[in-house]
Formats: structure tokens, C-alpha cells, sequence
């Protein structure tokens, strides 16, 4: 018998190539079985899923979810496993000096499975007005090394935050090397936070390892592109290279300018994020599937953004054994969405809107197998 | 049945009501309900402390208990109600933008009663190599009056640590924000002195009544003693007028040289508070208890190291009902044992002497019930 049954929806799962009308049972908090046909009387549990779109859990790579001490973190239950989020990462919030108490009261308490990268910046983001490399003595390779490794199961690299707001124009490249030394010292991957005028993303990209990722790469400007530039042939070498792009919405990192030259240019996200935070959870960023909503709209197939929630998060984070798939055996986790039809109005970081036919909203989480009902806690 | 609880023949020490005499109390709906000579049959439960002392529940005006995102903090309920504290203030662990979490995390579901000095820095102490006063724009007073505002119900004062080693030297404009903040809230400020850029008279000039200098009987540089061992006139004037000088005993900040002098001259502490935090708590502090036992030790009588750490920090910070067991005041308790023999207490500076008597916790009394975690 098996615990749980979705039944009927249309299966998108890229890590297996499955995008098909199928059965999805799961047992033990694990996948059991995905065919397209498995008999309702061998489960405990029926979850209807007809015209509904059935995925792995999907997985934000960039959330902030430490209220009270980052200013820009959100509750992480409501803002990811409520929004068909089953997997988060936060993206420094928290450096080596406050991350204890994070793992603690967030971390090991949340129903969203969370995972985080330190901040080179052993304060992590606390305030809004002074950069966290402000004064690069708190850039401390060796306590991140130390946090790192003690609490390698749940952190996964190190976050450096490279724009002029946070960071000196000088020590832009000592904060990124002293990332990159404190990442390797645990085996951890590096995500670099861009934006400037100033600063082109290929005189930071060369610096990166295979594995790295650049976040808010669709931005207005020093992203992937803009609406007055191409891609670049040195950022096609660095992604031929292994360096991951990553949308990280955000309030002020999403351009729907960049995003038309970027796929004009045949240059799509590696994986999709949202950022959400305080500033951007009422909008214009809302959830994860609002976010992924957009690129579809600007002509990514479902496949492919479904892909960069999924199968492709999970490699970047290494949990891909686990995580963002349906393969038998892999955690239970899988989001039901609905793909609704009328109009929708889009805006991106820089208030500009577009008007869309379809979006993604989500319907129901499972969690390890799970069927997530808070209002049942 | 009368009282939930009663402790029978205890030497009742109460400094808010001159009690320092064997007597029974009776605790009732979470509230001290009857002090006198009360019988046994009244009660729902009877703790027998007869040998013992019975105080009003200790407070702790100078602790740090956010651990995880402050690297001084402890396990609240370890340190404080673990060990006969029912009230303690944390001192600036936690500033404007890092006070949420604090509040939420570790306020509200403690078993101590916990207030809090917000920090005039908005992180508050993070880390031991960066002072969270070095870089003044952090000395945010609009943010900290917000935030006090905001959590009025806990927020009974403004922190500002002066040490060159925290706020660089920046020591009198810190200061001044944190007075700015202070007086928009109505609440005192703390000081932490020692090592600081301006002699501590300066700084002490500028405190009004009520106010508080923490770590006065420090043993390093800018001190309250001048170099032929006397209090210095305006230290002692500040006293006068109303400034308050507490102990904060801390890992750095306590000596007994400085302390033997100055008492000797009549410069007692207008309140002792041990600053437990994770550099000391495995000693040379340990705890409130010890603390207090080392005035003991230099000469203060059982009645007024208890004043100092109940009625006294109760005082300064505007806590009706707490420190006192006055009938109808909240039903926090300490019993305590005065032990004989030889004790070997150590001050911040590393210097050991011998006492022939230590207080010892037995059991603390929080809203009326024996505290069992």
C-alpha cells in the first residue's frame, strides 16, 4: 500500500525527461513509483491532480528567511513551503558570527527544508544602510571556514555581496577571493551578489570556479545583458566553464529589458530564484512561481523553468541525488500547480509591467511525503 | 486551600520592608499573599527552609543572554532562574535592527524575566574584533527610539559600551546619541567604562540621576580611583547626585584592589550585577550568588548586598512589584544558604582571596511556584 497517490496531473519532471499525464505514489516519505497508471485502491491517501501540473518540490535558491536580525528576512514557512517552495536557500543572510542562532531557531524549526550560504560578512545582512563589507575586517575567511564546517550539513558555500552598496569598489576582489578561500576550505560553492554600473560581470565571472553562481544576472544593468547590450562572448565561455546564472528577482534585480535581449541572445537562466524579502514580498516579486511565471511569459518552455526549480537548484546545491527529481527513491517532495488562463499583470524590478495570458500558482505541497496543511499544525 | 505555596522559617532578609528575621511567606495566585507566622494547612504545598535565607527573587541589572547572534550570550534560563535570578537585564546585547529575534526567540518564551537595555549601536554586540561603536553611523538614535518605542514593555534602558575597544574613539559621541535616545524614550542609560578614550569623570559629567556606570570597580586605565588610591572628587560627586555606580563584575572589569579602596572610603555600589556572559561563566564569575558574596567577602553585611541585587536594581529599573516581597507584589522568591568554611573567590584581574563564608542558591520562587525546569 502505498501512503500517498497524485493522481492524473500532467508530470514535468526535466531530471527524467518526463512530461506526461501520470500517477506519482509515494511511500515511507519517498517516491515509490511514477506510471501512467497506478490503482487508487493501493493508497492510503488520494490527491486528485487533474489539469493541475505536478513537479519535484520546487527549490528557491535564493531566499532570506532570518526576520529580527536580517532586515530583509521573511517567515520561511509562509513564503516558501505555503507557496509550493519545498526547498530554500538562504543567500547570507546569516554570517559565521550569527549563524547559531539561525540554524537554531529557523533552520532546525522550519517545515520548508532550508539550507543556507554564510556570508563572508561574519554579521551577515543586518542593515539596510550599512553594507555588510562596509569594513572588510568583518570579510573573515577563517571564522566562515570554522562555521562552515561545523555546520556543513545545512550550509552549503558562501555568499559574497559585490555591489557598490555593499562593498568598497576597491575591495571588490579581496571580498570575492576571501569567499572563494573560505568556500573551498569546506567544499562549498560560492554565490556572488552583482549590480553596478561600474563593475561589467565579466571582470567578476573570471574569478569564479565551475559550481559558482552569479545571482541577480537578469538585472537592469551589470547582469548577463541589458536592453542596450548582448551577451557577451566571455560570459558564453563562462557558463561553458560551469559558472551557474541565476535570476534572484528581488526588488531591484529583475529586468523584463534584460530578460528579452538575454533569451533574444539565446542566453536563459541556469535557475530561476526569487530573492523575496521584505521589500519585495508585496511585490513586484510576491513568490517563487510568480517569478517563474515571467520567463514563461517571455518564451521559456514550461520544461525549461521548471528545470531551473528543480533538477538544476538541486545540482548547483549538490543535493541532486536527492532533491528536484521524481526518481524513486528521492525525498517525497512534490508541488501541484495550476497553469491559470485570463490576464496578469507583471512588473519587474525596475516598475515596468507586462501584461500576461498565463501564470503558475500553486495548489498543493507535499513535503517527505507529507501533504503540507497548516491550518491542521 | 489559602496559599499555593508557603516557605516555612526562613531568615527572612527583605531590605524593602527592614525584614531580616525568621518568618514564613505565602504565595497566592502568583503573588506574595502573607508574611508572618502562617500555618501549614493553608497551603497546597510547604517548603521547609528552616537554616535557610529567603529573599525577594534576585535581580540581575547586567547580563548578556543572546546567544547565536551575540558571541557573549548564554543560555538565559541557565544563567539567571537557574541560579536564583527570576529578573535579569540584558545589557546591549541586542540593538534597534537585531531586537525582533531577541524579543521573539528569546524574551518571550524564557523562563526569566527578561528586560533588556537596547544598545545605541542597531546590531548590538556581534563580534570581539569589530566594536559595534567604531563605525558611529551604527550609533542609529532614531532607529533605537523606534525600536524602544515599539518595545517599551522590555526596553528599560540604552546601552552604550565606551571602551577604545568598542567604540574606538568615539566614546563622548556615542554617549551623546545614546542620551539623545534615553531621554526621548524617558529610560536611564548604562555605561560601560574602562579603557576609554576620556578620562571616566568626563563621561560621568555628562550621565544625569538615574543613569548607570557598570564595571565601576574596574581595574584598568581611567578608573574611579586617582594614582594615590582616593575616589575621585567628581566620581564621587556624580554619586551624590544621583548616578549610579554598578558592579558588572564581567571578565575584565573587577578588581578587588579597586574595590577594597574604594569602599573603604565609603564608595559602595549603588547596585551589583555580576555581567555573566560566556567568557566568564565557568568563572571567575560563575554567577550572581558569587557575585554578591564577594562584597561579602569585602565587608558589606547580608542586608545590603541583598538590597543591591533586589529592592536597589528593582529601583533603577522602575520594575513595580519586583524585588520586594511586599504583600501583592509579584511572588518572586530566592532561597539562598550562607555556607562556613573556605571559599577561594577570584577577581577579573586574576587576584584570589580566601572568604570563610559564600551564599549559595537552593531554589528560586518565579510567580509563585518552585522553579523546576
Amino acid at each position: 500500500l502505498y501512503d500517498m497517490l497524485i493522481r492524473g496531473g500532467t508530470v514535468i519532471d526535466p531530471s527524467q525527461g518526463i512530461d506526461a499525464v501520470q500517477d506519482v505514489a509515494i511511500t515511507d516519505g519517498k517516491v515509490a513509483a511514477v506510471e501512467a497508471s497506478i490503482n487508487v485502491n493501493l493508497a492510503k491517501e488520494v490527491i486528485e491532480a487533474k489539469d493541475m501540473i505536478v513537479t519535484p518540490g520546487l527549490i528557491d535558491m535564493h531566499v532570506h528567511a532570518y526576520p529580527g536580525v536580517c532586515c530583509y528576512g521573511l517567515e520561511p514557512d509562509v513564503t516558501n513551503i505555503a507557496r509550493g517552495v519545498t526547498t530554500a536557500m538562504d543567500c547570507g543572510s546569516a554570517g559565521a558570527r550569527t549563524f547559531p542562532a539561525f540554524r537554531q531557531h529557523f533552520i532546525e524549526r522550519a517545515e520548508t527544508r532550508l539550507y543556507a550560504l554564510l556570508n563572508i560578512s561574519t554579521m551577515g545582512i543586518i542593515s539596510s544602510k550599512i553594507g555588510e563589507l562596509d569594513d572588510m575586517r568583518w570579510a573573515d575567511v577563517e571564522e566562515t571556514a570554522e562555521a562552515g564546517r561545523t555546520n556543513r550539513d545545512v550550509v552549503l558555500g558562501v555568499k559574497v555581496r559585490l555591489s557598490g552598496d555593499v562593498v568598497a569598489m576597491d575591495d571588490k576582489l579581496d571580498a570575492l577571493k576571501r569567499g572563494i578561500e573560505a568556500a573551498e576550505s569546506f567544499g562549498g560553492i560560492v554565490m556572488i551578489h552583482v549590480g553596478d554600473k561600474e563593475t561589467p560581470l565579466e571582470t567578476l565571472t573570471t574569478h569564479l570556479r565551475p559550481g559558482d553562481v552569479v545571482t541577480h544576472a537578469f538585472r537592469q544593468w551589470g547582469g548577463v545583458a541589458s536592453a542596450h547590450r548582448d551577451v557577451v562572448a566571455e560570459l558564453r565561455e563562462a557558463r561553458a566553464r560551469g559558472i551557474i546564472f541565476d535570476v534572484g528577482h528581488g526588488a531591484g534585480s529583475c529586468s523584463f529589458d534584460t530578460i528579452e535581449t538575454a533569451l533574444a541572445n539565446e542566453f536563459q537562466p541556469d535557475t530561476i530564484s526569487s530573492d523575496v524579502s521584505t521589500i519585495s514580498v508585496e511585490g513586484p516579486v510576491f513568490d517563487l512561481v510568480t517569478t517563474m511565471s515571467k520567463f514563461l511569459h517571455y518564451g521559456m518552455e514550461l520544461d525549461d523553468v521548471v528545470r531551473c526549480t528543480t533538477e538544476a537548484p538541486a545540482q548547483v546545491m549538490g543535493l541532486g541525488e536527492d532533491l528536484g527529481t521524481l526518481r524513486p527513491g528521492t525525498n517525497g517532495d512534490v508541488t501541484v500547480l495550476s497553469l491559470d488562463e485570463g490576464e496578469f499583470t507583471f512588473t519587474d524590478a525596475e516598475g515596468k509591467t507586462t501584461r500576461a495570458g498565463q501564470k503558475l500558482n500553486p495548489v498543493s505541497t507535499i513535503k517527505g511525503g507529507r501533504l503540507y496543511r497548516p491550518w491542521l499544525r | 486551600l489559602k496559599y499555593d505555596l508557603l516557605i516555612k522559617k526562613g531568615l527572612v532578609v527583605d531590605p524593602s520592608q527592614g525584614l531580616n528575621q525568621v518568618g514564613d511567606i505565602a504565595f497566592a495566585d502568583g503573588k506574595v499573599a502573607a508574611v508572618g507566622s502562617l500555618s501549614d494547612g493553608d497551603a497546597a504545598e510547604v517548603i521547609d527552609a528552616t537554616g535557610l535565607i529567603v529573599t525577594p527573587g534576585l535581580l540581575d541589572l547586567h547580563v548578556h543572554v543572546f546567544p547565536g547572534v551575540s558571541h557573549f550570550g548564554v543560555d538565559a534560563d541557565h544563567s539567571n532562574i537557574g541560579k536564583g535570578v527570576t529578573t535579569a537585564v540584558d545589557a546591549g546585547s541586542a540593538g534597534a535592527l537585531t531586537f525582533p529575534f531577541f524579543r521573539k526567540h528569546i524574551i518571550e518564551p524564557a523562563d526569566t524575566r527578561l528586560y533588556s537595555l537596547l544598545n545605541i549601536s542597531s546590531t548590538g554586540m556581534i563580534s570581539p574584533n569589530i566594536g559595534e561603536l567604531e563605525d558611529l553611523r551604527l550609533a542609529d538614535v532614531e532607529a533605537a527610539i523606534a525600536a524602544g518605542r515599539a518595545n517599551r514593555d522590555l526596553i528599560v534602558g540604552i546601552k552604550a559600551r565606551l571602551s577604545r575597544s568598542t567604540a574606538g574613539e568615539n566614546d563622548v559621541a556615542a554617549l551623546e546619541r545614546a542620551l539623545e535616545a534615553a531621554d526621548a524614550l524617558g529610560v536611564f542609560v548604562m555605561i560601560h567604562v574602562g579603557g576609554t578614550k576620556s578620562p571616566m569623570e568626563k563621561l560621568v559629567n555628562m550621565l544625569r540621576p538615574g543613569d548607570v556606570v557598570t564595571h565601576s570597580y574596574h581595574g584598568n586605565d581611567y578608573g574611579i580611583l586617582d594614582d594615590a588610591g582616593r575616589v575621585i572628587d567628581g566620581i564621587k560627586e556624580a554619586q551624590q547626585r544621583g548616578v549610579i555606580f554598578d558592579v558588572g563584575h564581567g571578565a575584565g572589569s573587577f578588581s578587588f584592589d579597586v574595590a577594597e579602596k574604594a569602599l573603604s572610603r565609603g564608595f559602595n555600589p549603588g547596585n551589583i550585577s555580576s555581567d555573566i556572559h560566556i567568557y566568564n561563566i565557568e568563572g571567575p564569575v560563575f554567577d550572581q550568588v558569587t557575585t554578591i558574596s564577594k562584597f561579602m567577602w569585602l565587608g558589606m553585611s547580608l542586608e545590603d548586598v541583598v538590597r543591591l541585587t533586589t529592592e536597589s536594581t528593582a529601583k533603577i529599573i522602575d520594575a513595580d512589584g519586583l524585588g520586594t516581597l511586599k504583600v501583592g507584589s509579584v511572588g518572586d522568591a530566592t532561597i539562598l544558604r550562607r555556607d562556613e568554611g573556605k571559599f577561594i573567590m577570584t577577581d577579573s584581574v586574576g587576584r584570589s582571596v580566601t572568604a570563610n563564608e559564600k551564599l549559595a542558591h537552593v531554589r528560586t520562587i518565579r510567580s509563585g511556584r518552585v522553579y523546576r525546569p
